[in-house]
């Protein structure tokens, strides 16, 4: 499965674009992302755990100070020394450059924040909601077609499983020029 | 080239589902066919040779005998459900609570509203919500079989790591029958006898609700009736914090058939200053497949600590116990643990509804030994026929109705 997704983004990544008549329509990109960080469990008080996990998720740029993603993720908690925990979930939410295109490195800096749902199989409330927000920046490595991102967000949620990550996530973004 | 994007992105959603969805029965359906019921019987054997780990462990528990048992369950005679209970009861032989094998409901059981507890040879209504039953009353028979006998006759059936697990157990199901037919006891109260047949309700489970804080004067209380949730320890962190100017803390895991052992780990963290020995869950090829242990974790817990435990606080529970006995972390009061060392990691459906599940993982002290057979209390609380007539052992959690929780706050209070 992690080959053909690799084929993918590369296939992707590698074809020609299209330049043109057509660059004012909405792009869709591919995001596959990688995330790890601390965990602080309000419940506790203390930094008690690391969660991680991979993403694979995509996002609607409408301009460049309004795209919508969404992604799905599999991951984990993993307490020190004793074991872990599966988890699973999805986020929604939108995504926007912070500085006007000026052709500078500074271009490639963006925000995030939106809303996550997490599902902790082994937990009484399966499911529980919270919100992200977060900072990043965008690398391109092949024009536009392949770009490295890597972001600091915090995952805040509250209630039964409450707790605050700060985690760096890392990733592509591959724009799809169908 | 939409055309290849389009089949590049199905190929990557089949290849994502792949391997989804139910496991396929190893034996085949119902009903069970003579190849079926050998494959059942054949598949369970092989596990237990491959994976049981208390072979050594158990001085009761003959693997040749257990072979004959299964082999004789195999027998034409039997109704597919005859055949099922029959290789329960060899796979109860094992004497090991987290081996069993489970079987479709073909009826349903139930039992009255109410509570046994046994004290002696005796068992006894420790409490019950059946206008019929009261507190204290005596079972001399059920269903026209004498109480005792027919305790010694569920023991076989049921699946405990020690005796005292085994006996728990039997004594809960002790009043068990079809449910919505009435139990026919014979009972003894105030010394006379006289018939009652309470009604038997459904049997229900309940694993009862997250940790929460109760205080007894000076002392915490906190109930932790399962390891099986992860947002149970945050519960349990909640509850301390709201405790955490208490003199005293009890940890009542009475009841407890464990979980997760990082739950456990978690949890104790809030009682130590450092990093525990680890503990080793082995394979059956005595490889180590990881280890684990309590380290401390947030604002340790000042006071001391008692753990309450019975036949019943087993598994991950008993595991919990041995950690606060082994590494003074506390006292535990009340009764033996139920044991249970082990993980039953492996597991195969072997018809719709027919699941064999066995320890495959054998959880090793620092020591080498392990706690399957359970552990005696720090401070023993035995019952007798009149506190439980006197509703001493009525409603758990309250110590004007718990004598087990009154002794672990006076035993916390002289400290």
């Amino acid at each position: 499965m992690i080959r053909t997704a690799v084929v993918i983004v590369l296939f992707l990544a590698t074809s020609p674009a299209r330049a043109g008549e057509d660059d004012w329509f909405p792009t869709l990109h591919l995001q596959p992302r990688f995330e790890f960080g601390p965990y602080y469990a309000t419940g506790c008080g203390c930094f008690d755990r690391w969660t991680w996990s991979a993403g694979f998720g995509g996002a609607l740029e409408l301009q460049r100070f309004l795209q919508l993603e969404g992604e799905y993720r599999l991951g984990g908690l993993w307490f020190p020394g004793s074991g872990y925990a599966v988890t699973s979930g999805w986020t929604i939410g939108l995504r926007a450059a912070l500085v006007a295109e000026n052709g500078r490195w500074t271009d490639g800096i963006y925000a995030r924040a939106g809303l996550l749902r997490m599902e902790v199989p082994a937990s009484r409330e399966e499911w529980h909601s919270g919100g992200y927000g977060g900072v990043g920046y965008s690398l391109p490595v092949v024009g536009d077609r392949l770009f490295v991102e890597s972001e600091l967000v915090l995952n805040v949620v509250p209630g039964d499983l409450g707790h605050v990550a700060p985690v760096l996530r890392a990733g592509l973004r591959v724009p799809l020029r169908l | 080239m939409r055309a290849g994007r389009v089949a590049a992105g199905a190929l990557l959603a089949t290849a994502m589902l792949a391997g989804c969805g139910d496991p396929e029965p190893t034996c085949g359906d119902f009903p069970l066919s003579p190849e079926k019921r050998t494959c059942i019987a054949e598949s369970i054997e092989w596990m237990v040779d491959r994976y049981y780990p208390f072979e050594d462990d158990k001085p009761d528990v003959s693997l040749d005998e257990f072979r004959r048992r299964v082999r004789a369950a195999n027998n034409p005679a039997f109704s597919d459900d005859a055949f099922l209970v029959q290789l329960q009861l060899a796979v109860a032989y094992l004497r090991d609570g987290h081996t069993r094998l489970t079987r479709p409901i073909t009826a349903p059981s139930g039992r009255p509203a109410a509570e046994l507890v046994r004290v002696n040879d005796a068992f006894y209504v420790a409490t019950t919500a059946d206008p019929l039953l009261q507190m204290g009353d005596r079972i001399l028979e059920v269903d026209g079989e004498e109480a005792f006998t027919r305790h010694q006759r569920l023991l076989d059936r049921v699946a405990a790591s020690n005796d005292e697990g085994r006996s728990r157990v039997a004594t809960l199901n002790l009043l068990i029958g079809p449910a919505g037919v009435p139990a026919q006891l014979r009972i003894e109260r105030g010394g006379a006898e006289l018939d009652v047949a309470p009604q038997r309700g459904f049997v229900t489970f309940f694993s009862g609700g997250p940790p929460a804080p109760r205080r007894f004067g000076e002392v915490g209380y906190i109930r932790v009736s399962s390891f099986a949730f992860l947002d149970d320890v945050d519960a349990f962190d909640r509850a301390l914090a709201e405790l955490e100017d208490t003199e005293g803390l009890v940890i009542d895991l009475r009841g407890n058939g464990g979980g997760g052992t990082h739950h456990v780990d978690m949890m104790l963290g809030r009682f130590v200053d450092t990093t525990l020995p680890k503990y080793r869950m082995l394979d059956e090829n005595g490889n180590t497949i990881r280890r684990f242990g309590p380290g401390s974790r947030g604002r340790r817990y000042a006071g001391p600590v008692a753990v309450l435990s019975d036949p019943l606080t087993y598994s991950a529970a008993n595991y919990f116990v041995q950690r606060v006995q082994r590494d003074r972390i506390g006292t535990v009061v009340g009764e033996r643990s139920g044991g249970g060392a082990a993980s039953p990691a492996r597991y195969r459906l072997l018809a719709p509804g027919v699941e064999f599940r066995i320890s495959a993982l054998l959880v090793q002290d620092e020591t080498g030994g392990n706690a399957e057979d359970g552990l005696d209390p720090d401070l023993p609380v035995v019952l007798t026929a009149e506190e439980v007539a006197a509703g001493l052992a009525s409603l758990p959690g309250d110590p004007a109705t718990d004598k087990v929780l009154a002794e672990a706050i006076r035993h916390l209070e002289s400290r």
